[in-house]
């Protein structure tokens, strides 16, 4: 457990889709992170957790330690909201334009 | 080319089956979890940070046609409209449902592919040079040594749970573009005066946390004592390799740990023991695939000649083409690598413009490189401007292949469960600093790769410029590496000093360059400057 969190929220892959989701403050799994449950005692996820992956709902069910603002305190869990890094993708063609400029 | 045979596609065929099957169990609760994850992993499935993962093995990088267009295919039926080609000549969907694997797995069968081998500690993918069989300097096309080697390793019996996984690569040229020495075992293959395939074989070689360079084991080996001594070598491990430790579990601690003299005997012991008349076939076997990819070489032509064209078509040639052993052809590699792409990526429709292209230009043939590349072997001189604007149409004429802009690096944080930073953002960086850099200064003739933790996928350890992506307290943080390389003089490369922060690497890799033109002497190459004035003048440069 991290020392310096304030709460937890529980992560898992969906078994089927294998998509990130949360356990939400509706007691079912969502792909919103803010509207997952954050709960300061681990204890009360992790049974949650192991249940939902013995139902075969989910896969890898995993505590995220937040802080106060309820944000991510890992690298890991941040990166893993964030989501995939596709900006700053340019094409060959102008990379081509570029090239044929300078000529 | 290879194509299979009634037992090949049988087997492949039983395998997606049965695949389906423990999907079907699985989906259903009949199989855990814990029951499941072996039986994925030997079919290449892994749960990664936002989905399943699907690799798909591309036997020792070679591709037909019909075989690239399935894969563009299934990145837009199964996927988000891409695939990635990796390090190991595979190539990895990232966004794969559960549900759908099945029938990704049926689909790939279809075209003589599949998945087996590609995750758990088995014998993967076997690799070789991406020009084999083209290549000018080769003596021995590798290839049906490779799929010899597919054939004896696929489900072996006693080598489905090794310590760990091994990786066998391929070479039969003179110069290594396969990072060889990088591997658990390298076969490096010769001819004998009699001009028959011998091999030497090295051992102990990889990456991740404990890189090595192969050691040479054996010279000269005989093909009727190839599959015998790769049994033995084998046995030896699986009996005597750590399976306590799995950082320690690969070979390459072995051979540390036991010391190569011992290794040797223990294999020289084993040898003895083994009823070589079970390897009888593979003689008759090796014969019978390489009539194949000798049927599929084509004749010389007369009356082609290298087109003057642009300019532009003359760099591209230069940078990307490749002297052909079979007069009238050029092999051509096309870059995965446009300015802030990310490294090893094509779209679905790429991969079935390059098909098609394939089909047109290079007899249907395709080879994925290491370096995340592709590559058309037959191309008639005659046909290469027509190809190079072909090229252009599809954004695929990037002239930068084997140049620093020419980035290997692996998925990192962005996707894989087991990284501990990103990769892509740094790779696109950089590749926007560098591509500006070499339209304004020329080729720069170095090699960068970055892996997102060290594990190595990103062969950094064997970089010019390594770059190693680490988790420090909560922060990312990226190690540099200085004068590691792939080639017959494998090196890994020595670390710099501190890391830096992520908004930091894109200077720090300018001043290294910087440094490298202030030092070189005329037409040097990063490796040989670094290899003649070490670390201490790149360090002085950029820890100041």
């Amino acid at each position: 457990m991290a020392r310096s969190a304030s709460a937890y929220a529980l992560a898992a892959n969906d078994l089927l889709t294998g998509a990130l989701v949360f356990w939400s403050q509706e007691a079912g799994w969502c792909s919103d992170f803010t509207a997952a449950l954050f709960a300061s005692d681990p204890a009360t996820l992790e049974p949650l957790g192991s249940a939902e992956e013995a139902a075969n709902r989910i896969v890898g069910a995993a505590l995220i330690p937040v802080n106060a603002a309820h944000q991510p305190i890992e690298l890991r869990d941040q990166r893993r909201l964030q989501g995939v890094t596709l900006a700053l993708r340019t094409t060959a063609s102008e990379s081509q334009q570029d090239f044929a400029k300078a000529a | 080319m290879y194509a299979y045979d009634t037992f090949d596609q049988t087997f492949v065929d039983q395998r997606a089956a049965e695949f389906r099957d423990q999907i079907n169990r699985r989906l259903s609760g009949a199989l855990s979890e814990d029951e499941f994850k072996p039986l994925r992993l030997q079919n290449g499935l892994y749960l990664q940070l936002h989905a399943y993962m699907l690799r798909v093995a591309i036997p020792y990088g070679v591709l037909n046609a019909r075989q690239l267009q399935m894969l563009g295919d299934l990145a837009d039926r199964y996927d988000k409209g891409y695939g990635h080609f990796t390090t190991r000549q595979n190539i990895q969907y990232n966004w794969t449902k559960l549900s759908d694997v099945a029938d990704m797995i049926d689909a790939l069968a279809s075209v003589q592919m599949h998945a087996i081998q590609t995750s758990g500690n088995c014998i993967r993918n076997v690799t070789t040079d991406a020009y084999a069989g083209v290549a000018g300097d080769e003596w021995l096309d590798p290839r049906p040594t490779a799929e010899l080697l597919r054939q004896w390793s696929s489900l072996h019996p006693e080598f489905a749970f090794l310590p760990r996984k091994f990786k066998i690569a391929v070479l039969g040229a003179a110069q290594d573009r396969a990072a060889m020495k990088f591997h658990d075992i390298g076969l490096w293959a010769k001819l004998d005066d009699a001009g028959q395939p011998i091999y030497d074989i090295w051992v102990g070689g990889g990456q991740g946390r404990t890189p090595r360079v192969a050691r040479l084991f054996q010279k000269a080996v005989p093909l009727a004592d190839l599959l015998p001594t790769l049994d033995a070598m084998l046995r030896v491990y699986n009996l005597a390799g750590r399976r306590d430790n799995k950082y320690k579990a690969r070979i390459k601690i072995l051979i540390d740990e036991m010391g190569l003299e011992p290794y040797r005997a223990a294999v020289a012991e084993e040898l003895g023991q083994i009823d070589r008349s079970v390897f009888a076939p593979a003689l008759g076997e090796y014969r019978r695939i390489a009539a194949q990819f000798e049927t599929a070489q084509r004749p010389a032509l007369q009356g082609q000649k290298l087109p003057q064209g642009s300019p532009a078509f003359q760099a591209w040639l230069q940078q990307n083409g490749m002297a052909h052993k079979v007069p009238g052809y050029a092999a051509i590699a096309i870059s995965l690598k446009a300015k802030g792409a990310i490294p090893g990526d094509a779209s679905g429709a790429q991969m079935r413009a390059v098909a098609a292209l394939a089909e047109r230009y290079s007899a249907s043939e395709l080879r994925v490189s290491h370096r995340q590349n592709l590559v058309l072997p037959w191309v008639k001189l005659n046909d290469l401007e027509e190809l190079y604007h072909a090229l252009l149409e599809q954004d695929l004429a990037e002239a930068n292949i084997g140049l620093a802009s020419d980035i290997i690096a692996c998925p990192g944080l962005d996707y894989c469960a087991l990284a501990t930073a990103r990769s892509i953002p740094v790779a696109q960086a950089l590749s926007h600093r560098l591509r500006e850099r070499e339209r304004l200064q020329g080729p720069l003739d170095l090699s960068l790769n970055i892996s997102g933790c060290i594990n190595a996928c990103g062969h950094h350890h064997a970089a010019n410029i390594g770059i190693l992506g680490l988790n420090r307290t909560e922060t990312e943080t990226y190690q540099i590496s200085l004068g590691g390389r792939a080639d017959e003089d494998a090196k890994v490369g020595d670390i710099l000093g501190p890391g830096f922060s992520q908004d930091q690497v894109p200077e720090v890799i300018e001043t290294l360059i910087d440094t490298w033109q202030a030092l070189r002497a005329d037409g040097e190459d990063f490796a040989t400057t670094y290899a003649r004035v070490g670390k201490q003048p790149f360090k002085e440069a950029v820890y100041v």
